[in-house]
């Protein structure tokens, strides 16, 4: 598989509750991977499942792999004991979460914040560290570093506090950022200055991008490809147009239509009716069955359909639908 | 109090009471709560019940038999004066009960009705008396209770109020903050606007949803106010000989450590089992109707 | 600092109302204290001569403010009982309370740091539920019956310890060891146990926060995630319990003095209730109150070295 970060076949049961259910998705340098879905559908937990970030928890087990690519590459992430997969995170994955508020340490100085990985996984000094911190600061596009170094969270607005997050993240220069619903916590200004900033990061580093969010406005501006999960499952992945323009599934389709537009009144805003299903009780059939309005097969409600590419789509465009073969339901699909 | 300390302890949130039902149903499932709850009957069994049970009467003094070891005769043994010990503990309950749940009562009803008035009321009424307890908080429970007694005199009447002015300010704690959280509550707020009077706002829609750490507190406060019944009695200034207290059989029991160990063992256990079990209860009480709640006051 | 200023403020307020606390004391006795003091020693010389003395014929806020002019300057009145100024009695008990709160909040932090912590990790765990039944038993224990434990199996039998008594720190560190060991380990046994709880339950909290995952995400180490983003951010609530402790260690450990003969402020209390002894009772409490405000203005202080948000707000 080309591409520097991406799981294949991962999977996460805590109990009796089926959490992921093989998921498979790649990353490529320079490329950005948006990750979409509600809350609950298992978004975060692929990143954290596969970077050993998970809490314990009772009756925990995972299943698949998680790999790295590029010059080092890592097979299985999964495989390996928890004190080498630490030295992986930082050099060569860097992570960004969602409330910067509580994501900092409130007792630390933004400068130990910085410092602490490059002492860890760089050998560097404290005074060494400190002016590489400065660098990361300009990186990140705050004004006057040497003075926002000795400041505290508390001090800092949203905005500069995520991009100190996303300073920390890059810190060790990973090849692989994640960032997890990294502007849901910010007004929307701040927000797209900070979708500038990550996309300018990216352009000049060349890093790869995986970005969770709910919202699929946010991600279809800066993504090159798409993932949508649902239910714990890949129900579709592909080029971002092909999302767009040209998605396959039911569940895709409404979220797609559940956007409010410019121009219409948002007391009629779509929604897809129903919730997501309970992880303990999944259907045997298509995850999606109970909210679908399109269930244009018979075996929709008893066979699990399989993550393939459907006639006439672009490679790499993969749904996991039965009725993907019927394109002129799902347009019209589950909108209002 | 500090400020900061004090943010910590009032920033309890108030949950609704899930009923007895649920209660009894949480107490029965954990088997700790089960013998906890089971202690407690016992105690007040004999607290009620006592010269029912008791083999002996509590001063039945005969030298011969002085300090035998525990037998069939004398499950507990005997104390210096040949007085049975185990129909002295059992006796002995009475007292406890009394103190500790009378105590009890006088810093509930004037602790929750200070602190919901001033928790309510705000402005300078809150910041009077929140400074009253903060006064009160400042000297240690003991100290506090003896001062009390240095004014009033040794004896039952006396350890039942020094006991219950002390327990007060924490009651007052618990129930201001409770009342502050749910002050800003739509349906409180609602009512306001609707004219009702404060009073009728308190009693219908404050207490309510503040009962449920009170009445974790007042397991608590239960606990430890056995406690400092018993260290009064220890003292010689609780309840006074020759009614039996716990206390004082421990004081007794000092001068005999060598000959009688069973003189300070078994009194003594039957203070710890008790409180212990209050503190057992209160800890389920807690997890079913408050899970945030805080600590109490030793 | 506006904060420091603050802090100082309310606890000058509390201070005039534990000051108006005990002042009343002496005057809410119900009957004449000069004359329950005396007692059979009663006469009618020193009757008028300790009255005068005591200044309880002055008027009532005459009286209030030549009590609070005299404690500023360290002037306390003398005991109805021996005489002595106050001031000096306190003076007097002060090392052997001190020290005796020092040896018990040493052993309660040995105790309540390690258990906590430990219990936190292992939360859910056997270790966890034995750290939880065993820390509430030792809250529930009553601290003279724990004394008297120690006395039956360390002291009494085994003879490894003494009894009772106390010998300066000063004058022989070894046997002050030996004669602090019983009442520090029963003291320090329970506050420890009080301090585990929450120990236990700031560190837990502290565990499942974002920073701590945001930590954990650099690829630290665990030992460095532990040290300087949970054990910190999890301070607060200690140190504030750690304060109430050791200020109950400084004027409420009455019994334990008492069993062990430990020559302590408590015990000064309590013999001067006995002797209905007013002006020591007073000045005693006046002091422990004090200290326990002192306490808790540093731990405030505390805060806000350890916590930029307070500091710098």
């Amino acid at each position: 598989m080309t591409g520097v970060f991406g799981v294949e076949g991962l999977g996460v049961r805590i109990g009796e509750a089926r959490i992921l259910d093989d998921v498979t998705w790649s990353v490529d340098r320079g490329e950005t991977l948006g990750i979409v879905g509600e809350s609950g559908s298992g978004k975060s937990m692929s990143v954290l499942a596969a970077t050993g970030l998970l809490p314990a928890a009772r009756g925990l087990r995972l299943e698949g792999r998680s790999w790295l690519g590029g010059d080092a590459p890592v097979d299985n992430l999964l495989a390996l004991d928890a004190e080498r997969l630490r030295r992986l995170r930082g050099p060569r994955i860097g992570f960004v979460f969602q409330d910067p508020a509580t994501s900092l340490n409130p007792l630390l100085s933004v400068e130990r914040q910085l410092t602490e990985g490059l002492e860890e996984h760089r050998g560097m000094t404290r005074r060494d560290a400190a002016r590489r911190a400065i660098e990361l600061l300009e990186l990140v596009g705050i004004p006057d570093p040497e003075r926002r170094l000795q400041s505290y969270p508390h001090q800092l607005s949203g905005g500069m506090r995520q991009r100190v997050m996303i300073a920390i993240a890059l810190s060790c220069d990973p090849e692989v950022l994640v960032a997890d619903e990294p502007t849901t916590a910010l007004d929307v200004t701040i927000q797209a200055q900070i979708l500038d900033v990550v996309a300018e990061l990216q352009h000049r580093l060349g890093t790869a991008v995986v970005w969770i969010s709910h919202d699929l406005g946010v991600v279809g501006g800066i993504a090159d490809r798409i993932a949508v999960l649902y239910g714990g499952q890949v129900v579709e992945t592909g080029d971002v147009r092909d999302i767009f323009a040209g998605h396959r599934h039911p569940y895709t389709a409404g979220l797609l239509a559940s956007r409010p537009k410019l121009g219409h009144r948002t007391d009629d805003l779509a929604m897809i009716p129903g919730s997501p299903p309970d992880p303990r009780h999944l259907p045997s059939g298509c995850v999606f069955y109970d909210r679908c309005t399109v269930r244009a097969d018979e075996r929709c409600a008893s066979e699990r359909p399989p993550l393939a590419q459907p006639s006439g789509a672009a490679a790499g465009h993969l749904v996991r639908s039965f009725c993907a073969e019927h394109p002129a339901s799902t347009s019209a699909g589950a909108s209002s | 109090m500090t400020s900061h300390a004090a943010a910590i302890v009032d920033a309890a949130p108030p949950a609704p009471v899930s009923g007895w039902r649920q209660v009894l149903d949480a107490i029965v499932r954990r088997p700790v709560a089960l013998v906890s709850a089971a202690v407690l009957l016992v105690v007040v069994l004999a607290a009620v019940a006592g010269p029912l049970i008791a083999p002996y009467p509590a001063n039945a003094v005969d030298l011969s038999r002085a300090l035998q070891p525990p037998s069939g005769a004398h499950w507990f043994g005997t104390d210096e004066l040949g007085r049975d010990v185990l129909s002295r503990v059992v006796l002995a309950a009475r007292v406890s009960m009394l103190v500790s749940v009378v105590s009890v009562t006088i810093a509930f009803v004037v602790g929750v009705t200070l602190g919901l008035v001033a928790g309510y009321a705000g402005g300078w009424a809150d910041t009077l008396a929140m400074r009253a307890v903060d006064v009160m908080f400042a000297f240690p429970v003991l100290l506090l209770a003896l001062s009390i007694v240095a004014i009033l005199g040794p004896g039952l009447t006396t350890a039942m109020i020094a006991i219950g002015v002390v327990y007060t300010p924490i009651f007052a704690r618990v129930a201001r903050a409770s009342t502050l959280s749910v002050r800003e509550e739509s349906y409180v707020r609602a009512a306001r606007g609707m004219g009702a009077r404060p009073l009728g706002i308190i009693a219908r829609h404050v207490l309510p949803n503040v009962a449920a750490p009170l009445i974790v507190q007042t397991s608590l406060s239960l606990a430890f106010a056995i406690l400092s019944e018993a260290a009064l009695s220890f003292l010689g200034l609780g309840v006074q000989p020759p009614e039996p207290s716990w206390g004082r059989m421990l004081f007794d029991a000092r001068g005999y450590l060598d000959q009688a160990w069973w003189m300070a063992v078994f009194p003594g256990l039957a203070v710890f089992v008790t409180v212990l079990a209050f503190n057992l209860i209160g800890d389920t009480l807690r997890d079913v109707l408050d899970p945030s709640g805080r600590e109490a006051r030793r | 600092m506006v904060y420091v200023l603050r802090r100082l403020g309310h606890t000058a307020v509390v201070l005039l109302g534990v000051s108006i606390v005990v002042f009343a004391l002496i005057q809410l006795v119900p009957g004449d204290p000069v004359r329950l003091a005396l007692g059979t020693r009663f006469s009618q010389e020193s009757y008028d001569a300790l009255r005068a003395a005591s200044g309880l014929d002055q008027p009532l806020p005459v009286q209030f403010f030549s009590f609070i002019g005299g404690a500023l300057t360290g002037d306390l009145g003398v005991s109805f009982r021996s005489g002595q100024p106050v001031t000096s009695i306190l003076l007097d008990r002060l090392p052997a309370t001190l020290s005796l709160a020092f040896a018990g909040i040493v052993v309660a932090v040995i105790i309540a740091f390690p258990l906590g912590i430990l219990a936190a990790l292992r939360n859910g765990k056997p270790t966890d539920a034995v750290v939880r039944v065993v820390s509430q038993a030792g809250v529930s224990l009553p601290d003279f019956w724990m004394a008297l434990l120690l006395i039956l199996g360390l002291s009494a039998g085994a003879q490894l310890l003494p009894s009772s008594g106390y010998v300066p720190i000063t004058d022989d560190p070894v046997e002050w060891a030996r004669h602090v060991a019983i009442p520090a380990i029963t003291v320090g046994l329970i506050a420890g146990s009080i301090m585990t709880r929450y120990v236990r339950s700031s560190v837990l909290e502290v565990l499942g926060a974002d920073h701590v995952r945001t930590a954990r995400s650099k690829g630290l180490r665990e030992r460095i995630v532990l040290g300087r983003h949970v054990v910190r951010n999890a301070l607060v609530p200690v140190i504030t319990v750690g304060g109430v402790q050791l200020a109950t260690m400084l004027g409420g450990v009455v019994v334990v003095e008492v069993v062990v003969g430990w020559p302590g402020l408590g015990r000064l209390v309590f013999d001067a209730v006995n002797q209905r002894d007013y002006p020591v009772i007073q000045g005693a409490v006046l002091l422990i109150a004090v200290m326990f405000l002192l306490i808790n203005l540093i731990v405030d202080l505390l805060y806000a070295r350890i916590d930029p948000r307070i500091r710098l707000s």
